[in-house]
């Protein structure tokens, strides 16, 4: 059981009696990590890695602690594994441009991805010629592994999945699709936006070739965000910006790139962010993993039967065992944002609404061209927030659809 | 705060007795709400009948604004804020609204919120302009379909239209339903709703130009220029025979005529103890077409000025509505009316059918003695109210020498030209 009294201070934002339901997009940042931040700019603000001076030394300091905490929150086996980046989307990016993949190469994706790890995809093929194969969920967003042993073959080169739907909630299952992308020498990232803010992510355990995860979503600040590289693959991948920072050695008519993580932080890194993402990861580790997991259960399956159980409302996804704390729902023929537009002007619930870069789920899988409300939970969030988000849905559907 | 003043509003005995000297119950909460009146100073909240009502809202206002409720409403630019292509209707437009520019030209703080959420759902409910309307008081939220765009009016003000055929069919539908919502439009300054202000029941608007009735609906396309000129309502018909649209208006006023002869024909009937419902039933018919044609009269004059007029209609409308609500809590009470009583009500009835005469007939003296009279009525029955048990009855007939006194006050009303 968390200390719901005790978090809930750590976020004075929550003091005004907003009820805040969009943690899929991004979650709040807790006093802890501002004053992480604070620190950095009031006590020792400089340049990392160059600098012979204490700040310097000191910032650089903090900055590779900040890789060392992302390493063992993800159970990686060193830092030169993790590279700050400024969100998911720019390690997914890193990998699609770096990965040096060829026409006649295969991609396997899936239709619930985020737009994040979906259209660069789309442009390689368009670009270099890679085919691209992608795989449908049923309409719970369930998949049948058996789709996965047929889409992948000996040419495939990489499989992008996300670990959780940021639509539906529904838990990829990575186990079994692991085995299958290995079996054929492939690689699998892993859109772990989703996962690695909620549940412990062990990079080992999912055997994963890289894992992409935003600060943002996990009390930290926006523009922190992380890349797993394994270890193995690390000169598999070229950066994709290189310059200040990524050398060994240059001359007049040569460079040398440095080891990683170093070769893919080029230029002067977001320091302050970096910093912030290791004290969100402090912070969360504090209250332990399992127990945020645990308490989003129980906020999840709350609020997934609630809502269900409202005539004229229906909710996306399955069943709460496949799941985490998003539920994506529609109150009748109501346009998804009027409904979240209601929630806030007549009740400060903050929901998103829209198709929540999601398009080819919207189209394909739920047939919702006007896309969903979506209302996500963390840490923070009480059972008596979600059932203020039920009567307050219930009122809707009973007065006006 | 939008749940707290209802919670608070659900907890009040909703007579609109005006004894507390606010018009409705429902300016009452939002003044309870935000700390501008206590809830001791409603007469029927102190009554035994309404003592766990009255600690219910002590304990609301004791735990400070309701858990989840918003704040004062901070508002941004005025106008259309937002028009674009339906992303999943091709050709169709969406456009999104604040309507802020406010009563008073531009204001800071809308401490009462917008929309009068409940005058939102019955003005949009009754006008017969909209045959598709659902409405929630309690969330502040309308949906209406028009043919088959969809428009969704939010408390705080904002006004949203879905599949509009073009951009200018986006505006027009923003502009119709922004008129037919004028009458429910929060004055920040006296908490009253524009249809409160425009049926006399508002002290403040009788020294001045109501600021809601001056302002006009805010309009997407244009900021709203207060108007120079100023006259009162002694006027009203004079300026309504000018007007293409006059002839609602002189309809309204002829349905609220004969309003009249039916609810003087039901308080004769119950005083003799001989009541025939078909009077009622006359007087809730007249009625509902009376504010029909007001809002309709509202919505189809052309200029913001004349339309105010309208308002005036609307505001009589609601006076003589609180009336037959009144007789109806008589009628319900079954208890037989006794003598003393009897007499009051003969007096009620009398100081309400001389008002409305007095501003039908334009006659400010007749209008003069209503006060006088609605005075010496107050003295006795506040006597009865000390002295008798039969207090509900005493309310409903105090309601209607009271409505009755607001529509005397309207002749010398400042009204914006």
């Amino acid at each position: 059981m968390l200390n719901l009294q005790k978090i809930r201070q750590d976020f004075p934002i929550l003091n005004t009696g907003i009820v805040y339901l969009d943690n899929a997009a991004s979650s709040l940042t807790p006093e802890y990590v501002l004053q992480k931040m604070l620190e950095y700019y009031h006590q020792y603000r400089a340049n990392v890695h160059r600098g012979i001076h204490h700040l310097s030394q000191k910032a650089s300091e903090e900055y590779e602690r900040a890789h060392t905490k992302i390493a063992d929150f993800i159970n990686a086996r060193s830092d030169s594994e993790i590279i700050i980046t400024k969100n998911t989307t720019e390690g997914i990016n890193l990998i699609a441009n770096g990965l040096q993949l060829k026409k006649g190469d295969k991609i396997v994706t899936t239709m619930i991805e985020h737009h994040s790890n979906f259209i660069m995809w789309l442009r390689l093929r368009q670009h270099l010629g890679v085919n691209v194969e992608i795989i449908k969920p049923n309409r719970e967003g369930l998949f049948n592994l058996a789709d996965f042993e047929k889409a992948i073959d000996d040419k495939t080169k990489l499989v992008a999945v996300t670990h959780v739907s940021n639509v539906l909630g529904v838990i990829t299952p990575l186990e079994g699709i692991e085995k299958i992308v290995h079996k054929h020498g492939a690689y699998l990232l892993v859109d772990g936006a989703q996962s690695v803010p909620h549940m412990k992510v062990d990079v080992r355990k999912l055997n994963c070739d890289f894992l992409a995860f935003s600060g943002h979503k996990m009390c930290g600040p926006t523009g922190s965000g992380a890349l797993y590289i394994r270890e193995e693959l690390l000169d598999e991948v070229d950066p994709v910006y290189i310059g200040g920072g990524t050398i060994e050695n240059v001359g007049k008519d040569f460079y040398k790139l440095t080891k990683s993580p170093m070769k893919f932080e080029a230029g002067t890194p977001p320091i302050a962010e970096a910093i912030g993402l290791g004290a969100a990861i402090e912070y969360l580790e504090t209250i332990g993993m399992e127990n945020i997991a645990a308490h989003e259960r129980i906020l999840a399956k709350k609020m997934r039967e609630g809502l269900a159980k409202i005539k004229n409302v229906e909710v996306y996804g399955s069943e709460p065992k496949y799941g985490i704390g998003i539920v994506s729902f529609n109150v009748g023929d109501l346009n998804p944002h009027d409904v979240a537009l209601a929630l806030d002007v007549s009740s400060n619930i903050v929901v998103r609404s829209g198709h929540h870069c999601a398009l080819p789920l919207m189209k394909e899988v739920l047939g919702r061209k006007d896309g969903t409300v979506r209302a996500s939970a963390y840490l923070y969030n009480t059972e008596e927030e979600v059932e203020k988000l039920i009567s307050i849905v219930s009122e809707l559907s009973r007065s006006l659809t | 705060m939008a749940h707290t003043i209802y919670d608070i509003y659900e907890l009040m005995p909703k007579k609109d007795c005006g004894l507390c000297g606010n018009p409705s119950c429902r300016t009452s909460a939002r003044k309870i709400a935000t700390g501008d009146m206590s809830p001791g100073q409603c007469v029927n909240l102190k009554l035994p009948e309404y003592e766990k009502n009255l600690e219910r809202i002590q304990r609301i206002l004791k735990e400070g604004v309701e858990f989840g409720a918003k704040g004062t409403v901070v508002i941004g630019e005025e106008g259309i804020a937002y028009i674009h292509p339906c992303i999943s209707e091709a050709g169709r437009v969406a456009a999104e609204t604040k309507l802020t520019s406010g009563p008073e030209g531009r204001v800071d703080n809308l401490k009462y919120g917008f929309f009068d959420p409940f005058m939102m759902c019955w003005a949009l409910g009754t006008s017969g302009l909209y045959k598709d309307v659902r409405c929630s008081p309690k969330l502040g939220v309308a949906r209406i379909n028009i043919d088959d765009k969809t428009v969704m009016v939010f408390q705080d003000g904002r006004i949203n239209v879905r599949k509009a055929k073009d951009k200018n069919d986006a505006i027009q539908t923003i502009r119709l339903v922004s008129r037919s919502l004028w009458a429910s439009i929060i004055c920040s300054c006296c908490g009253n709703a524009g249809v409160d202000c425009a049926s006399g029941g508002c002290e403040d608007c009788l020294t001045k130009v109501c600021p809601v009735l001056a302002g006009g609906p805010p309009d997407p396309m244009a900021s709203t220029k207060a108007p120079t000129g100023q006259t009162t309502g002694s006027t009203i018909f004079d300026r309504a025979k000018k007007l293409e649209t006059g002839k609602l208006f002189e309809k309204g006023f002829q349905d609220l005529d004969q309003a009249m002869d039916a609810l003087r024909k039901s308080g004769q009937e119950l005083s003799e103890g001989n009541f025939d419902s078909k009077s009622i039933d006359l007087l809730t018919e007249k009625l509902a077409e009376a504010n029909n044609l007001a809002i309709r009269f509202v919505v189809e004059t052309p200029r913001v000025q004349d339309a105010t007029i309208g308002l005036i209609l609307a505001g009589v409308t609601l006076d003589i509505t609180r009336m037959s609500e009144g007789l109806a809590t008589l009628i319900h009470s079954k208890r037989p009316i006794e003598k003393e009583l009897r007499n009051i009500l003969i007096e009620a009835i009398s100081i309400a059918e001389q008002a409305y005469k007095s501003l039908r007939t334009v006659n400010p003296d007749q209008a003069k003695q209503i006060t006088s009279r609605y005075a010496e009525f107050r003295k006795e029955w506040a006597k009865s109210f000390r002295e008798k048990e039969n207090r509900d009855s005493l309310v409903a007939i105090e309601k209607i020498a009271t409505n009755g006194f607001y529509i005397a006050r309207l002749l010398t009303k400042p009204l914006p030209t």
